[in-house]
Order: structure tokens, then sequence, then C-alpha cells
């Protein structure tokens, strides 16, 4: 499973107050501009912003480059000098074969169907589901609160990879292998322990007296959630929904032992060009390519929602 | 909105079950006697042509009326994982391929189903040795020979021409002399007679095998590691002789990294050892190479014996928990017969699954240095652990250490026969 | 937004008690609100961790599961951990120090990052939150594949790179022949998967820390540590207690980078308590013994984080 792809949210908040998103914003800005006056200063700064975006970004674009030179090239042949840093000679042959598929193989628009199916499914049940477990946890005082959120944690503890035999065999008695919802619903356990902390920490950072001015003006409690919290934690929302958007996105353990073949999701699909004789590079990283690049550009267009997100989750103490 | 959503699960999950409910229902009036009409057939990609399953698949239906052939391409990857999990299923395939290394592994702890007492039916006594020996299990059948296939020598003919070599080597000793020959007319340092990757662990036990050792030996149930014995011992050294005289190609990789082919494309090696379709890849790569590589046997002890090789390839089985037992006995059986096997070899230059078979392959010139190869083939032990001993490297370990000179050849062996020992002797 | 109201903590006080003087009444309210993460998680999650407990007092070989029977065998699967020639207490030891170097270094570099996006440029910002969140958006098996690729021993970026300053990783000295060398190399890569989460965290708290108690830091004559000491790090401590906290666990189940690499060899060299665990049921099929490892490795995580979960559901408590 994928670690650390959750959005960003702290929590432990010991107070409610919190200010608006732009006004430290402006603030950094002011402090920074009196204080990194001095040139050098500022230079090195982005000197080491170049170095961060090229050290976060250059696996990537290894990525993409490795998937668009033929297959001679990648590997090289034995020479020791520099390796090749541009596309050159560029091909888009291993994208070509994405699509082909032989006979009796899954095609690509079906494994990306249940791919967007499993993800998208499994992302809106996690909210809703996370959401409300959140509000118990952030307004209700309850008998067993601190199991409750003690289990949360221990859960994320176990190693997925060891309850491949004890989830397969509780979903086979069930009935319930080479199903799409089995996948959605596990997805949903997944990552639910992870959300419901974090929007446990939006919550605690809007202020009770919101809900109890609407419940004044006549709404019952469940509709002051609804109509006054709900909208309030959307950024949270967005940032956490990004988290179990990620493990359902990418899981392939489970969606391989539980899924028929030609019924997988994209990391599975993926598992074609790993052959008896070694594995296809150049058609690897094409696929990869081709599943994270949309990821990518969904992250940069809300990239905004997301750092507010974050901002708001972040409730100081 | 929730409520909505978990309605859509909860009727979806209520429908998948009454659609599997009646699939269940409608399986027991159709079909051979009484099994279902569907029959779940697992194939390994890339193994068989397309046309010939669809061959064998229509054959198959027109003598099982009512029952529908359901062919399964599985992929290499993690192909363990998804067996393991498939076989405890509820919906295991009732016919599958599986890697030859891997057949005893299932075989033993029951995965499979005995066919034991259907070998002489299925044509058993005419299988090739190397090959029956992978899908059996102490005295007990449980795979049938699906196909396999061996590495060869290919060769650059027009290197071999200009350093004035007529012919193919026959013998270690003539590769070795050819070496000398090569080396003086292609000056480069890092030009190499033959690629030789230290984790290429299927080429150096092809040397030990021809010196008469073996990977382990079986006394009485117990199983020992055999590399340190004389006889392997001699072979680990001469497969170290010939590889550190020919080879330039780096000491600690596998044998794709970078391709061999790569290698043999570019000229900067003469040789390699490989299956024979990768003439196919460097015809692709290098149009004008096409009609360059030579392929054949690779080189014995004597002129009259290729090097031992490798029998790479799949067994056929039947699931212990199938349904439709008669019907996948049957399948199997077509599959691995004579006609569907002929045109198996035909298509795909791979070596049949009897000697009768592979007599008449050899009039193929295609197939001839493979088939010549696999007369002496060798296997992996057959014991359910040996693919343990596979995943935990230790033997390309020890042919990294003997190559580079970090381990002497003996303490190299003894390392291996230890992990190979205490696998193989697992309860 | 409506959001930006400051609650004083003696309204917050107020509402606390308020509660308090419920508790009968919503206790039926929260265990509604709580029933359907509880039902999924108990079907999904806590029945096959009961089936794991079970599996590992076992033993569960293929043959068990495939004849689906059940042989117990008291704590033998335990017994095996410990025993003479057992490969787990080093596998054990090195996992503990592979996470501590990989928790230390995502949590400095994480902090260092988000200091300096603070101080940035919006532009320079943007270009620099949109490498992270591309390096966040790549699937982590892709990711490493990536990484073991640049490192490859003959057409490896960086293998050139490094050789460049004398650092030989070429031919006999690949890293994927020595086990410590692939999981230096995986701490790397763990790390880089892990900093745009801490970073843009971080960042974000960054951001709601009061500009007066720098300035007045400031006056003080504080320079740039004593402000971080003094200042950032007790307003973060939530969020770095956090932080620190999910990296534990989530580094010590640490599995896709190590089995991309090289399956935990060679010779098991470069196996994590996570992948062991995978190794002892897929390779093996010794399941019992797999779940034994799991079940040990989650009381391990749960001995050294209980300290600090505590202190962060008292933390919630307070709110």
């Amino acid at each position: 499973m994928t670690t650390y792809a959750g959005p960003g949210t702290a929590s432990g908040a010991t107070s409610a107050s919190r200010r608006s998103a732009k006004a430290p914003a402006r603030a950094a800005r002011r402090r920074s501009s009196a204080r990194a006056g001095r040139r050098s200063t500022r230079i090195l700064l982005n000197l080491a912003a170049i170095a961060a975006f090229i050290f976060a970004t250059f696996p990537v674009y290894w990525m993409v480059k490795t998937s668009l030179v033929p297959t001679t090239s990648i590997l090289g042949d034995g020479s020791s000098g520099a390796p090749q840093v541009l596309p050159f000679p560029l091909t888009f042959e291993h994208y070509a074969r994405q699509f082909q598929g032989s006979a009796g193989q899954q095609p690509l628009s079906d494994a990306l169907y249940r791919s967007l199916f499993v993800a998208l499914a499994s992302v809106l049940l996690s909210m809703v589901v996370a959401f409300l477990a959140a509000i118990a946890i952030a307004r209700f005082r309850f008998t067993g609160r601190a199991v409750y959120l003690i289990a949360l944690m221990g859960i994320q503890m176990i190693p997925l990879e060891a309850m491949v035999i004890p989830i397969y065999t509780t979903l086979r008695d069930a009935d319930a292998l080479d199903s799409l919802w089995s996948l959605v619903a596990l997805y949903l356990v997944f990552v639910i322990p992870f959300t419901i902390w974090t929007l446990r920490s939006f919550i605690a950072g809007i202020p009770v007296d919101l809900e109890e001015a609407a419940m004044i003006d006549g709404c019952t409690r469940f509709q002051a959630f609804w109509k006054v919290l709900f909208p309030l934690i959307a950024p949270g929302l967005v940032a956490t929904s990004i988290y179990a958007f990620i493990q359902a996105w990418n899981e392939y353990i489970f969606c391989l032992t539980i899924m028929n073949t030609g019924h997988g999701t994209l990391p599975v699909w993926l598992g074609q060009f790993t052959g008896k004789e070694g594995t296809d590079w150049g058609a690897v990283m094409a696929g990869s390519t081709l599943f994270t690049i949309p990821v990518v550009i969904l992250f940069i267009l809300i990239q905004k929602k997301i750092t507010t997100g974050m901002a708001a989750g972040a409730v100081k103490g | 909105m929730k409520v909505r959503h978990l309605a859509a699960a909860a009727l979806t999950a209520a429908l998948a079950i009454a659609v599997t409910g009646c699939q269940k229902d409608s399986t027991g009036d159709k079909g051979s006697g009484s099994e279902p009409s569907t029959l779940t057939v697992w194939l390994m990609k890339g193994s068989a042509p397309d046309d010939l399953i669809n061959a064998v698949n229509k054959d198959f239906e027109s003598t099982h009326k009512g029952v529908k052939v359901k062919i399964e391409l599985q992929e290499w990857a993690d192909i363990t994982t998804k067996t393991t999990t498939a076989l405890a299923g509820n919906t295991a395939p009732d016919v599958l391929e599986i890697g030859n290394s891997l057949t005893a592994g299932f075989a033993a702890p029951g995965g499979l189903k005995d066919l034991t007492d259907k070998k002489a039916d299925l044509g058993g006594g005419d299988w090739i040795k190397g090959l029956a020996d992978s899908g059996t299990v102490g005295d007990k059948v449980y795979g049938v020979p699906y196909y396999a296939s061996t590495r060869v020598l290919l060769y650059r003919k027009d290197l071999f021409t200009a350093a004035g070599i007529a012919a193919p080597p026959k013998t270690i000793d003539e590769l070795l002399a050819d070496g000398t020959k090569l080396k003086a007319k292609n000056k480069a340092a890092d030009f190499s007679t033959l690629t030789c990757p230290g984790k290429y662990w299927y080429f150096g036990t092809s040397f030990v095998y021809a010196n008469g050792g073996s990977l382990a030996t079986n006394t009485g149930g117990q199983w020992k590691g055999n590399l340190s014995s004389p006889e392997s011992q001699k072979g680990l050294a001469q497969w170290k002789d010939v590889c550190s005289k020919l080879s330039t190609y780096p000491k600690a990789n596998d044998e794709a990294n970078p391709p061999q082919v790569n290698q043999l494309g570019t000229g900067k090696a003469a040789s390699s050892y490989d299956a024979g379709w990768q003439t196919g890849v460097i015809a692709k790569d290098k149009p004008a190479l096409k009609d360059q590589i030579g392929i054949a046997a690779f080189p014995g002890l004597t002129a009259d014996t290729a090097l031992p090789a490798f029998l790479g390839g799949s067994n056929l089985a039947i699931a212990a928990t199938t349904k439709s037992p008669n019907n996948a006995y049957d399948y199997l059986k077509l599959l691995s017969g004579t006609k569907y096997q002929t045109q198996f070899f035909q298509e795909s230059k791979v070596l049949p699954n009897t000697n009768a078979l592979l007599t008449a392959a050899s009039a193929d010139p295609a197939i001839k240095p493979v088939a010549d190869a696999a007369k002496a083939g060798w296997f992996t032990p057959s014991n359910a652990h040996w693919s343990e001993v596979e995943q935990s490297n230790a033997l390309q370990d020890m042919f990294v250490n003997i190559l580079t000179g970090k381990k002497s050849t003996a303490d190299a062996a003894k390392a291996a026969d230890d992990v190979i020992t205490q696998t193989l002797n697992k309860k | 937004m409506s959001a930006g109201t400051v609650t004083t903590s003696r309204s917050s006080r107020r509402a606390l008690a308020r509660q308090v003087g419920q508790v009968r009444k919503q206790n039926k309210a929260a265990y509604l609100l709580l029933a359907p993460s509880i039902i999924a998680m108990v079907v999904l999650l806590g029945y096959p961790l009961y089936r794991l407990v079970d599996i590992s007092f076992q033993e569960y070989t293929l043959r068990e599961l495939f004849a689906r029977t059940t042989v117990y065998n008291g704590i033998d699967d335990y017994r095996k951990l410990f025993a003479n020639g057992s490969t787990f207490p080093t596998i054990a030891l090195r996992t503990v120090i592979v996470v501590v170097a990989m928790v230390i270094g995502t949590m400095v570099i994480g902090t260092l990052v988000a200091l300096m996006l603070e101080r940035l440029k919006p532009f320079m910002r943007s270009v620099v939150s949109i490498g992270l969140l591309t390096s966040w958006a790549t699937p982590s098996v892709s990711a490493t594949q990536i990484w073991k690729w640049m490192f490859d021993s003959e057409a490896g970026i960086l293998t050139w790179v490094l050789s460049l300053v004398g650092v030989d990783l070429k031919g006999d000295h690949s890293i994927l022949l020595s086990g410590p060398a692939i999981l230096a190399v995986v701490v790397v890569v763990v790390i880089w998967g892990a900093i745009p989460f801490v970073t843009l965290t971080l960042y974000a708290g960054l951001t709601q820390v009061p500009k007066e108690l720098y300035e007045a830091a400031e006056l003080d004559g504080a320079g740039f540590w004593l402000k971080f000491r003094g200042v950032t790090l007790p307003m973060l401590r939530p969020i770095f207690l956090l932080l620190t906290t999910m990296s534990v666990i989530w580094d010590f189940r640490t599995f896709n980078q190590v089995w991309v690499f090289n399956h935990g060899g060679p010779n098991q060299s470069s196996l994590l308590l996570g992948s062991y665990s995978y190794y002892a049921s897929f390779v093996e099929h010794d399941f019992g013994y797999g779940a034994a490892i799991a079940i040990v490795m989650v009381l391990g995580m749960f001995a050294i984080t209980f300290y600090y979960i505590r202190q962060m559901v008292r933390g919630g408590e307070a709110s």
C-alpha cells in the first residue's frame, strides 16, 4: 500500500482560535520582504527552492522520459557513458502498445472504468462515513471515545500485506469475491481511520457557537451539522478525499487476489508488461505515466483548495 | 445523499448476489453429465498462439455440447500469489497452465488433482523425462508436460566469418579458441566473445550438469545441496574459466541488464546464451542484421553432446477443487495430445512433450538446435520448496561471488548448499 | 470565510461543561453517527484481524489453506520467531534502525522545506508546491521502479552522477548486491514520498502562527534557531506530534519500496518486518508464521507509539 498518500492536516488542537487564510499569507509576505531584504539570502532561498523542486519532480520526469524512448535506448548497450537526459530518439511506440492488447486481454478502457468506479465510489462513501464519525468525536462526549480513537490509530498499524489471506478467506466465505463493491468496501475501511482522525480536527476548529446559533433559529442538531458544519469543512473534505482517492487508485495486491482475471484495475492491468523474460520497461513507464498524469493535473487544478484545506485543518495549539 | 448511496450499494450487492445465485442454479442442468456448463482454463500469457487455443476450444466444444470454454490469460507478474489465492477460492480454474518450477509447490499441499492413474491414458510413457519430472512429486503425477524451450547459442555470423571462423563451435575448447581469434579482430576493451551475466544461474548450472554434477541429491527423502561435490565443482570452475576469458559483461548483473541481444546488436559481443526467439528482437531493432544471427546448440564437453540445457516451460494441471473433473480431464488430454502439440511446436518453435514428437520436431532446422540441447536437458529438483531456493537468490549470489572472486568456488558453493539443504528438507 | 470567528477559551470551556452535563443523552446520538464506520471496520478489518490472530496459533500452510482445515499448534509460530537461527531479531532491529532514519529524515527535511516555503515569494512557492504535489500523486510502485531504475548499475542516471564524485555503484558494486545499500536507497525513496505530505501540512500550520509572537521574540534579539525553538516548535507541537507518530506507523509498514527493489534480497538482507511477513506467507507459504510476525509487529508499534497516541487522544479531548 502507498504510504504517505495522505493530505495534510494536523490536529490535537487545544483551542479553537484561528484566523482567515488570507491574513497570514499577507503577513508572511510582509514579514519576508522586511527580513530577507538582502539579495544574497533571497538568491540562496530561490536556489534551495529550485533544488527542492528538482528533487521532487526529477523521478517523475525520468519516468516520462523513459516512456518516450525506444527499448534499446532505455537499457543502454553496456557502454558506460553519460545517460541520455532528453527523450531522444523520441518514440510513442510504448503508448501505442497500451491501446493494442491481444485477444482475451482486458482492454485499457475497461481497467480505466473499474479504477474510476472504485476510486470515486470509495471516496464518496468514505467521506460520508468519516464525516459522521468525525462529528461524533468532535462534538459529543460518549463512553468509549478514547477507546475508539486509540483503535483508529491501532488499525493503521496493521500491515495490510499480512491481511491478504484473512481478508481473502473472509470474502470467499461470504461469497463476495470478484466484486467491485468488495473492493470499494475494502478501500473504504483502509482509509477511514485516517480520514476520521483528520476530519475530527477540521470540525474541532470550527466554533460550536455557529451550530448553536442555527439551533436557536430552529434547526435540529443534525440539521445544524448538515447546514452549517458541512459547508464549512468542505475544503477539509477536498484535502482528505485526495488521500482516499490515491489509496484506491494505486492499490494492487487486494485487487490482484480478489478480482478474477481480466477484472482488475489499472495497477493490475499494468502487470501485463512484466513477462516471464523480464519487464518491458518502456511500456511499464508509459502505463505508469498514463495513470499518474491525470492525478497530477487534478492535484494542480485543485491545488488552492488543498492548501487552504490543509491550513483550515492545521489548527494551532 | 448518504442514504441514496448506501441504498445504491445495497441494491447492487443484492443484485450481484441474485445474479451469481442464478448462475449457480443453472449450472447443473447442462454440460456433460452433471458438470457445470462453463469450463474455466487458465493459460499463461504468451505461451500458446491464439489460433491454436481457438482450435482446441472449438474441437472441445463440438464434442462436449453445452459446455463453454472460458480462457483466462494470466500475467506472469505475481503469478504465485494469484495462484495461491485462486486455488484456495470457491471459483478456482478447472484446468491451469502452471510454470514447471512452481508445479511441485502447489501439488504437494493438495492444490492440484492427482493424475497418476491417468498417466498411461495421457501417453505419459513417452514424455520427455526432464519435463515429466517437473510435474511429478514422489511417484505421483500432478502436472502434464505442456511445452518447453531451452536456451541456445546465438552468434553473429558476420563477426565469426570476419575472424576466419567458418562454423559455430562444437566444443567448449573450440569456443575458447574462437574467442582468441575474435579478440584479435575486435580490439575494443569491452568486447565480449560471449556475454556472461553473473546472475544468469541457468547458464552456470548447465556447466554443473555437463560435468556430472547437480543442484541437489535426494537419498531416501533426505535432500542435500550438491554443489560442493567434485563433479559440480569442476563444472563451476569451468564456467568461471569460460566467463573470465570470454566476457566483459557486468559480472553482477542478470541477463536482461543490459539485454544480451543489445550487446549482439551493437557488436559489443559476438555470441550469447539466450532464447531462440530473441533473434526476432534483433531483426526488429536492427533490420540490417536480420540474416546475420546464427543459432546453434551451445557447445558441450565433446563434439557430439551439447551443453545440457535447462528445460523451462509449463505443465498443465487440474485444480483439486474442480467441479468439472471429467470435462477438465478431456480438455487437458486434448491440449496435451499429439495433434495440438504438433501444431504448437510448428507454430511457436518450442519443444513438444514426447520423445516421438521431439524426433519429428528435429527435422525443422529452427527447432533442431533446441531439440539437441534438450536431449540432455536438466530440471530443478522436484521438491515443493524449490521455488523458495530460487527466490532466495542463493544461486545468483553464488555465481556472482565466484565470478567476481569475492569467494572461492568451494566457499561459494558451500554457502549455496547450506541454503538448498535447509530449504528442501523443510517439513 | 465565516470560520474566521475567534472563540475564546472561556466559551469553549463553557461548551465543554455543557457537553459533560449531557453525557447520557449524547451516547445514543454519538453511537448512531459512529455506527457506519464501526460496522464497516468490524466486518472488513476486525473479523479478518481475528482470523489473523487465529492463524498465528495454527499450523497454516498451503495444505491447510487448500483443505480448509484448522490445526492449532499453540504458540509454535511465536516460538519460531525467537528460536535459534531465526532471522526475526535481526530483521526487527534492522527495521527499527531504518524507521528511525526515515522518520528523522522526513521530519527534518520536511520542516526545512516548510520553513523555506514560508519565506519564498508566491511564484516560487507555487512552483515548489506543484513539484511536491507531482511527487505526491505518483503511485509508490511506479515511483520505486523509477528510483530502482535511476540506481541501475549500468544505465542508471544516479549511478552515473555518483560515479562523478567517486562513489562506484557499477558492476560488482551494484546496490542490488547489498542489503544495506538497498535499504539506504529505500530510506531515500520513502523520504521522497513522505515529504510532500509533511511539508504541506507543516507549511499550513506555519501560516497559522500569529506573527506577533515572532515579532516579540525578535525584539528580545532571538535569531533563527531561538525563534524556531521558542515559538514555532511549541506552537506547532500538536502537528509535529501527529506527523511524527503517523510517520513512525507508516514507515514501519514500508512494503512496496522493499519489495520492488529486490524482493528483500540478496539473501533476505533487505527485508523489513512488513515485507518479512509477506515473504513468510507468500514465498515460504508459512501463513501462520507470517501472521505471528505481523501480530508481534503491531504490538511493538503500539508499545512504541502508545504514549504519544494517548497524548493525542487527550489533546483532542480538551477541544
